[in-house]
């Protein structure tokens, strides 16, 4: 072996010896030995990979059916959202119920400024007039806005023609 | 191999199942569609409302329309032809009225309140144009049964008066 005692030509002689101990008479080993140990090889791949592939339609039923139930209900959430009602007050008369500070909620009435138990479009009239005569009167701040102004106006003349509480004539 | 693609049809499936349930219900909520073509049997009408105050100086009204037998839906509301009462919109009404059929209106408007009495309207008047829209078809020649009720009048100080209503159905125009 020329190219190995190149190779060890490089090494120091102590280590080129034990090297070479190393190698000792070939072993063959008994063909019916290895042919068993084959045999048995083969027969343990096989029953691994068999219960491999059960485990693993096992994990993607799971996995599949986790998806797919977040999925749904993902789904379902974004449905429920989409058509459920927009938010926020429909009307004007909506915005006044739902507010805190609302007149419709201070007290009972607050439009009937003629006081002739019914909110109509006389009370949007007698408001407009005194406003005109007064803006700075805080008086006639039906919505508590900080002012008297048309919005008030407003406030009073789409109660008397709402038609969910409008009183019919 | 096989469960995962059942697993992805069963959700394309649910999906497609939901979605049209909302979109059906979402459709349900929507007012209806005033353009496009109109249903056989549609009828619009539009309705010129007069007030007579009876020689009093009007400054308020407000009236009821109903119809006994159709209900409607508004799709027009216009204001009168004083300038007492111009207030450049439309008179109050109620928008629901425009967002589906409906068996009563109220509308109402208060004159400018710079006007003084003796600028105020003292006889008939129109004080507003309504247009609505039939959707059940009517028999031929025959007109929804339309009452006016007029529920407040008021003079320059918002006190109450005697007033009448009444209406009269506007004639489309032909072209010529």
């Amino acid at each position: 072996m020329p190219q190995e005692d190149e190779q060890f030509d490089s090494l120091p002689p102590a280590i080129v010896d034990a090297l070479r101990d190393l190698d000792g008479p070939a072993v063959m080993p008994d063909p019916r030995r290895d042919a068993d140990v084959l045999s048995g090889a083969r027969q343990h791949l096989a029953e691994t990979a068999g219960l491999s592939r059960k485990r693993r339609n096992l994990r993607l039923f799971f996995a599949g059916g986790a998806g797919g139930a977040i999925a749904a209900a993902a789904m379902i959430a974004l449905i429920v959202f989409i058509a459920s009602p927009v938010n926020g007050p429909q009307s004007e008369q909506d915005f006044a119920a739902n507010t805190p500070d609302s007149p419709q909620s201070a007290a009972a009435r607050p439009g009937d400024l003629n006081d002739d138990g019914t909110i109509d479009i006389l009370d949007a009239y007698v408001l407009a007039k005194q406003i005109e005569r007064d803006p700075s009167s805080l008086a006639m701040d039906l919505n508590r806005d900080g002012e008297a102004n048309q919005r008030d106006i407003d406030w009073v003349a789409q109660q008397a023609v709402a038609l969910n509480t409008g009183e019919r004539g | 191999m096989k469960t995962l693609a059942a697993t992805i049809l069963f959700v394309l499936l649910s999906a497609w199942g939901l979605s049209s349930i909302a979109l059906a219900e979402r459709d349900e909520q929507q007012p209806p569609v005033q353009d496009g073509p109109v249903p056989a049997g549609t009828t619009f009408l539009t309705l010129d409302v007069t007030i007579d105050p009876n020689g009093q100086p009007m400054g308020a009204y407000q009236f009821e329309l109903t119809s006994d037998n159709a209900s409607f839906t508004v799709v027009g509301v216009e204001a009168g032809e004083h300038a007492a009462f111009d207030h450049g919109r439309p008179p109050y009404f109620d928008p629901v009225a425009t967002q589906g059929e409906t068996d009563r209106l109220i509308l109402a408007e208060y004159a400018l309140p710079e006007f003084d009495a003796d600028q105020l309207p003292t006889r008939a008047v129109r004080v507003a144009t309504v247009h609505v829209m039939f959707a059940d078809p009517l028999h031929e020649h025959e007109n929804p049964s339309i009452q006016l009720n007029l529920t407040a009048a008021g003079d320059a100080d918002g006190e109450r008066i005697d007033a009448d209503v009444s209406y009269s159905f506007r004639t489309p125009e032909r072209p010529e």
